[in-house]
């Protein structure tokens, strides 16, 4: 055996070691991992509901894309989507959505959006932490939009390391139109769910 | 020599392609996904309420209820609410069931301010107010709070408009002055 050939050999051999012991320590490091990215959410309801009534259906069809949600851009108003579900939440941990709205009037508008503490929350989710609001960020709170077009208002929430977060919970977002003067006014609540990590 | 760093970088590279999908995991902790729907609201016709102007003279008088009811200011809706009872009419294009929530905050900005009582009764400087809105029996209308009022439709059927009104008890005690206080109504609306 020649010196090229024992050099080449003994490079192969080092890939070969490497290959191998990388593979292994990312098996061991996603074995440990406590976060799983799921394509196709999972029911997370909880099995452990003490009381028969406490039943919440989660949606099969939840998207992961808020553009593959139709709607028909006509006259009216549109938000996107009515609900949000933050899964494999702890502490330490960060995650984004966002909404969109529709401007349906021919006008140029400008809605504004803001953490709201619900009054009363959905079926089984309990109460959010108190300081949840502190935990999230409104990356653009005003948009400002032209008759007929979109928007789009994008969130984080980045979970502190001491967070004690109970199994599911809700807290909410509220979106609305700035100049609104009249005695009657409006706005659209959205519901934000989030499902702690088992 | 030369083969043998060659092979080495390979092997780093490998390495390298292999350990980023895992950092990269850990930037996407929180899994978000999305209820494929939408709410819809083309707003709600009028948008406006003078208390005591649909057939009355315009001045308000204290300790008495007024209602939204196009039939008269006076007037209470019938025991199912009709829909010409209703003042308000909200059309609602949403793809989801919803919640219809009514919020009434204080009357400010004028020489009488006048409080929500937050109780649906009235009182010394306070108002209290009800929602209620058409097939409802009258009998279950909602108090109207400044914030946190039970909700006043429950699960309203996607793509189905409403049509609703209040009423407003004034405040027991006589006017001070004569320059009017203003409030502001919020129809809040998600998903059921």
């Amino acid at each position: 055996m020649g010196k090229n050939r024992k050099t080449w050999f003994l490079g192969v051999l080092i890939v070969g070691v490497l290959l191998l012991t990388s593979c292994a320590s990312e098996v061991v490091e996603r074995e440990d991992s406590p976060v799983t990215i799921e394509e196709t959410p999972t029911d997370s309801s909880p099995s452990e509901a003490t009381t028969a009534d406490l039943t919440y259906e989660v949606e099969t069809t939840e998207v992961s894309n808020i553009d593959d949600i139709v709607y028909l851009q006509g006259e009216d108003d549109v938000i996107i989507p009515p609900s949000v579900h933050l899964r494999n939440c702890a502490p330490g941990r960060i995650g984004k959505w966002k909404y969109k709205v529709y401007n349906g009037s021919l006008d140029p508008v400008i809605y504004t959006t803001a953490f709201r503490y619900p009054d009363l929350n959905h079926l089984n989710a309990s109460a959010p932490p108190s300081n949840i609001s502190d935990w999230i960020t409104i990356e653009n709170p005003m948009v400002n939009m032209e008759g007929q077009s979109e928007g789009i208002f994008n969130y984080k929430i980045d979970i502190p390391e001491n967070a004690e977060l109970p199994e599911i919970s809700e807290f909410w977002i509220v979106i609305k139109k700035v100049d609104q003067k009249s005695f009657v006014q409006w706005e659209v609540i959205l519901r934000c769910y989030l499902y702690r990590s088992s | 020599m030369k083969k043998l760093l060659l092979s080495l970088v390979l092997a780093l590279v490998l390495v390298s392609s292999l350990v980023i999908p895992v950092l990269a995991a850990e930037f996407e902790e929180v899994t978000v996904t999305y209820s494929p729907a939408f709410i819809s609201i083309s707003g709600t016709t009028p948008t406006t309420w003078l208390i005591n102007s649909l057939s009355g003279d315009s001045k308000v008088r204290e300790d008495t209820i007024y209602y939204t009811n196009p039939l008269g200011d006076t007037t209470a809706p019938s025991a199912t609410v009709l829909i010409g009872e209703c003042r308000f009419a909200t059309t609602n294009t949403s793809n989801v069931a919803i919640d219809v929530t009514l919020n009434l905050t204080d009357f400010t900005g004028g020489s009488d301010p006048m409080i929500n009582s937050n109780t649906g009764l009235n009182g010394v400087g306070s108002y209290g107010a009800y929602g209620w809105y058409t097939g409802q029996l009258y009998a279950n209308k909602v108090i109207l709070q400044s914030s946190s009022s039970a909700v006043l439709i429950d699960a309203l059927a996607a793509t189905t408009n409403f049509n609703w009104g209040i009423e407003l008890e004034t405040q027991t005690d006589a006017w001070v002055g004569t320059i009017e206080s203003s409030g502001t109504l919020t129809v809040s609306i998600m998903e059921d």
